[in-house]
């Protein structure tokens, strides 16, 4: 990637760097160089990187949804300041440590960064497993915070919802993880006879600043979401310096405006590096001032590729093609893109993306559409492709709430089910996507909480005619042997289907399946973005869907993050014989007897050991008895009634064979 | 269970058989484990596992190319004194049977531990994903699972109306702990089971444990890990014991990840020792609560149900049969622990 070069008087100006304060620093060994206001990931990928590493040998795109664990690292000592790259702000002279890195690459990383050579990939191993952020294990200064209404988003949802519930309640707590306040409303323009957001947005936080009644934490993450309390990790650089901060909020009523994120078109290679997600893309060149580099290709099936499109382009960057799964789709947005001498190809579906030996470009087939069939293919080369399947609901906060989430026929394949009674949904995420019934969604969560009368959402949409709705999902379901894998999401869990000839010298001797197939069976954490890809590929049945998001769907929990130590066990037996086992009640008889033995080989005997009247052991159903305690004085069986005599020698079966004892008396 | 039983009455005797349940989908955590040796006290039981083995692998051998099942050398471990005693027993028993059993070293905090050679494990998520067709080619009927209805008939059966179609059924048989929670009586649940919250967890890939399988008798927990490093475990407890084994079980294996987790209800019988049979003046069977290897004793199962065991078999199975009340059932007890203990006082 690299910076675009007209962002003056552009939503993609980079609102939070300053080009006048060139910093660097050091990420496994390697020299970064980015701006102040950078983030960790804004400064890798304009200095380069496009990779972030390997998974079943193919490299992978670098982006925010890989949600790369980073650690600030001080005088060798590493502090408990971690966070996922996007968040982690850049620190002039930092050195910071990505997990997942052995030490030979960062060794390898500190050579060739002495020679000068460039290097574009951060050499994580996704093999291993995955490499994700968590909420700390080690003990760090958690502030408690009480508050009446807690709003986590500072979309036009969030803002809303904040501006509303001012109205009715006196202690609000606004929490948005970027820098910045407006989410990705820019990104989807307007509709119908919507304001535009930049305005929208722009009133809004003008209102909610001057109201005393609400408090506004920026670059401020919710990380965790249990029974109203959130946990919020907040970063932020006071004088050159990296603060961190942790809070748990506790709130009487939350509002959920989350948003949503990209959903993933699926074909082989479709996470192969220089490959982007179109939010991912907007967020980064409107924070950063960052797109990739070259010409750049949009694969989509909604409007609001093209409205990115001429966006990107206001702001210098070259976009070269859209290919648009629908046919024949309208929008005014189509035919802005179109004057701007975008080339346009529709009804055409990706089928694969290699990369070429080089690395420095992309190889793209694509098919033809037609009744979910695939007709002429065409290849092209790319030097990158920015990847659009519609949206996601961002629901991940709501699911560790409690929430319900069933499937749906939208685009999105989601959609929530039921309410919770102190937390509500709002914008995007539960569905809305005019400005309108987005703005007025967050205003309704308040109502809902603060048992207001609500009132229906309306959702103004400009009549089909003129702006195609979003198509299906983009998926093409054959998969390719040898190609890089098919990923079922962004993210980090990584759940793919993967065919390839296994070159092993032996399994061709051997003649043994000489094809690994790596699919979704592998135990990992599904996103929720999987589970719909899975939906849209096999048709699970309503029940398995909700059942798989319910108890597959795990997000940022790590299991025994405290190595446990055993429970010591009291090693002293018991100093008498109190009860029979219930497992040998009746065994022996109604009238058992509890007999003192003795062995006559002077060895000693282990609870459990079966008795038998003689030297034949071979069947258990006649034995006579079993030791049921055993001390340095004295041993005790279970004995059946009719066969105890005094002295009468017994067998007591040992993993030996049968050692010889006698009954003493009773006891 | 309910399935391998089915296909038993109809492959094995002939029985038109249909069955109502759906199988979990291949993706979700297990409700549990089918392995064929468990801390079982009873001779007889063992002797009827030993005998059904290969009545059982017979049952399987046309279910398709997959695998679904395989070898496994669980290990068992008690942590206190009674389930070491009761482990201890098992193994003197089973070893008489030909098991093939070890003593293993004890580790902190471990009172006994021993190791069974060549048990079976059923995979039950390579059975899910294949048990439809193996249904299907066994004459066993498979009804949709939406809108039953049961209603008894004039002529003595049970008209069964699921979303599509209606049956008359002369015998029902609920097997398995949802079937029980389900459809028998509440006061007959508390005369005959302890009912049991238990969760399950499935663990992304951690490097190779010592030993695949481990079962921790005094909560009850079961781990197991497959050949790719996933783990799938089971537990009454929060998973401390589990924990423990494999955080300290390979150098790289302190960071363990989540893969799902669910949490259910299981049975245990108030004896331990399974319930079997219809209750008194009902033509309702129930089958429930005969552990993890219960499954193993699916084709004898079958034959008790159509009335060809001998007077060993009949006599096992009769003493099992669900009560009316807690005392009327003759003591037949196996070796259990259906409630686990506090956490005990941590020893540095």
């Amino acid at each position: 990637m690299e910076r675009l070069s007209n962002i003056k008087n552009n939503p993609f100006i980079g609102q939070q760097i300053n080009l006048e304060k060139p910093i660097s620093f050091l990420v496994n060994n390697i020299k970064i160089e980015g701006f102040e206001g950078d983030c960790v990931l804004s400064a890798i990928l304009a200095s380069g990187f496009d990779c972030a590493g390997t998974h079943l040998s193919f490299p992978i795109a670098l982006d925010e949804y890989l949600n790369l664990p980073v650690s600030l690292i001080t005088k060798g000592t590493e502090l408990d300041i971690t966070a996922p790259v996007q968040r982690m702000p850049a620190i002039n002279g930092a050195v910071y440590n990505i997990e997942g890195v052995n030490a030979g690459t960062k060794i390898s990383n500190l050579i060739r960064r002495l020679k000068n050579e460039r290097i574009n990939s951060l050499n994580i191993n996704f093999d291993e497993g995955k490499i994700d952020f968590y909420p700390p294990t080690k003990q760090v200064d958690i502030k408690q915070i009480s508050v009446e209404l807690l709003i986590i988003g500072g979309g036009l949802a969030g803002l809303s919802a904040a501006k509303y519930g001012a109205t009715i309640c006196n202690d609000i707590l606004l929490l948005e993880q970027q820098n910045l306040l407006g989410g990705d409303a820019i990104l989807f323009g307007n509709n119908s006879d919507d304001e535009n957001p930049e305005k929208l947005v722009k009133d809004l936080v003008k209102s909610i600043r001057k109201a005393k009644n609400i408090k506004i934490k920026a670059s401020s993450a919710v990380i965790k979401l249990k029974d109203n309390i959130a946990l919020v990790q907040r970063l932020s650089v006071f004088r050159g310096k990296l603060k961190q901060e942790f809070f748990e909020v506790s709130a009487k009523k939350i509002v959920l405006a989350t948003g949503c994120v990209d959903r993933l078109p699926i074909f082989n290679g479709n996470r192969i590096c220089k490959s982007f997600g179109l939010g991912s893309i907007y967020r980064l060149a409107s924070s950063y001032g960052i797109f990739p580099k070259g010409q750049s290709s949009i694969i989509t099936n909604n409007n609001a590729a093209y409205r990115m499109a001429l966006l990107a382009a206001d702001a210098g960057a070259k976009i070269e093609k859209i290919f648009d799964a629908r046919i024949e789709p309208k929008s005014r947005f189509i035919e802005f893109a179109k004057s701007y001498g975008i080339k346009l190809e529709t009804g055409l579906m990706p089928i694969e993306l290699k990369i070429s030996d080089d690395k420095k470009q992309l190889h793209l087939e694509m098919g033809l559409v037609w009744e979910d069939r695939f007709g002429k293919k065409s290849t092209l080369n790319v030097d990158n492709i920015i990847l659009s399947a519609g949206w996601l609901a961002n629901l991940d906060l709501w699911l560790q709430a409690g929430g319900n989430v069933i499937s749906s026929e939208s685009p999105s394949g989601i959609k929530t089910q039921g309410k919770l009674k102190n937390i509500s949904l709002a914008g995007s995420n539960s569905g809305w996507r005019s400005n309108f019934a987005i703005m007025q969604s967050g205003a309704e969560a308040i109502n809902y909480l603060f048992r207001k009368k609500t009132s229906d959402i309306v959702e103004k949409r400009i009549d089909t005619l003129f702006e195609t709705p979003i198509g299906s999902a983009l998926i093409y379901k054959e998969n390719i042997l040898d190609a890089a894998p098919k990923y079922y999401d962004f993210g980090n869990s990584f759940i793919c289907k993967h065919s390839a000839k296994n070159n092993n010298i032996w399994s061709n001797i051997s003649l043994s399946n000489k094809i690994i197939n790596y699919d979704i069976l592998n135990n990992k954490a599904f996103s929720l973005g999987d589970i719909c890809a899975l939906n849209n590929i096999s048709k699970l049945s309503k029940l398995q869907f909700e059942q798989i998001v319910k108890e597959r769907a795990i997000k940022g929990e790590k299991l025994f993050s405290t190595i446990q130590e055993p429970y010591d066990v009291k090693l002293t037996k018991a100093k008498s014989v109190t009860n029979i086992p219930n497992y040998l009640q009746e065994r022996y008889g109604k009238d058992a007897e509890v007999w003192e033995i003795t062995s006559l080989e002077n060895v000693s005997f282990e609870v459990g050991q079966l008795i038998f009247a003689n030297s034949d052991i071979s069947n258990p159903e006649q034995a006579l008895g079993s030791v049921i305690y055993q001390s340095n004085e004295f041993c005790v069986a279970l004995i059946a009634k009719h066969k105890a005599i005094v002295g009468q020698q017994i067998s007591i079966y040992t993993s030996g064979g049968h050692s010889l004892a006698k009954l003493l008396k009773p006891h | 269970m309910a399935a391998l039983l089915a296909c038993s009455l109809s492959k094995l005797y002939g029985r038109e058989t249909a069955l109502i349940g759906q199988f979990a989908h291949s993706l979700l955590p297990s409700h549990g484990f089918d392995i064929s040796v468990d801390t079982i006290t009873q001779p007889q039981t063992w002797r009827l596992i030993k005998e059904n083995m290969s009545p059982f692998e017979g049952l399987l051998k046309d279910f398709s190319n997959k695998e679904v099942y395989e070898k496994v050398d669980p290990i068992f471990i008690a942590r206190s004194q009674k389930s070491a005693n009761a482990l201890n027993h098992a193994r003197n028993v089973a070893n008489l049977y030909g098991f093939s059993i070890e003593k293993q070293e004890l580790t902190k905090g471990v009172m006994q531990s021993i190791q069974f050679r060549d048990a079976i494990r059923i995979k039950r998520r390579s059975m899910f994903t294949g048990l439809d067709d193996w249904l299907s080619r066994n004459n066993v009927k498979l009804l949709d699972t939406n809108n039953i209805e049961l209603k008894r008939g004039a002529s003595g059966g049970t008209k069964i109306t699921s979303a599509n179609e209606a049956i008359v059924a002369k015998r029902i048989i609920f097997v398995g702990d949802e079937a029980i929670l389900n459809y028998m009586p509440q006061k007959d649940i508390g005369n005959n089971f302890f009912k049991i919250a238990t969760n399950t967890l499935m663990l992304e890939p951690v490097k190779k444990l010592k030993n695949s399988t481990i079962i921790n008798i005094d909560d009850g927990s079961i781990l197991f890990q497959h050949a790719n490093g996933t783990i799938d475990c089971t537990s009454r407890d929060d998973f401390t014991n589990i924990s423990h084994i494999i955080s300290n079980d390979g150098e790289n294996n302190r960071h363990i990840k989540l893969a799902g987790k669910a949490q259910f209800s299981s049975l245990i019988s108030k004896d331990g020792a399974g319930v079997f049979g219809s209750l008194l003046g009902t033509k309702l069977s129930y089958i429930g609560g005969f552990g993890t290897s219960g499954a193993f004793l699916t084709p004898l199962m079958a034959k008790i149900l159509v009335g060809r065991g001998n007077d060993f078999e009949n006599e096992y199975f009769a003493k099992r049969k669900p009560k009316l009340n807690e005392k009327l059932r003759p003591d037949i007890s196996e070796f259990f622990v259906a409630k686990t203990k506090k956490k005990q006082r941590r020893v540095r």
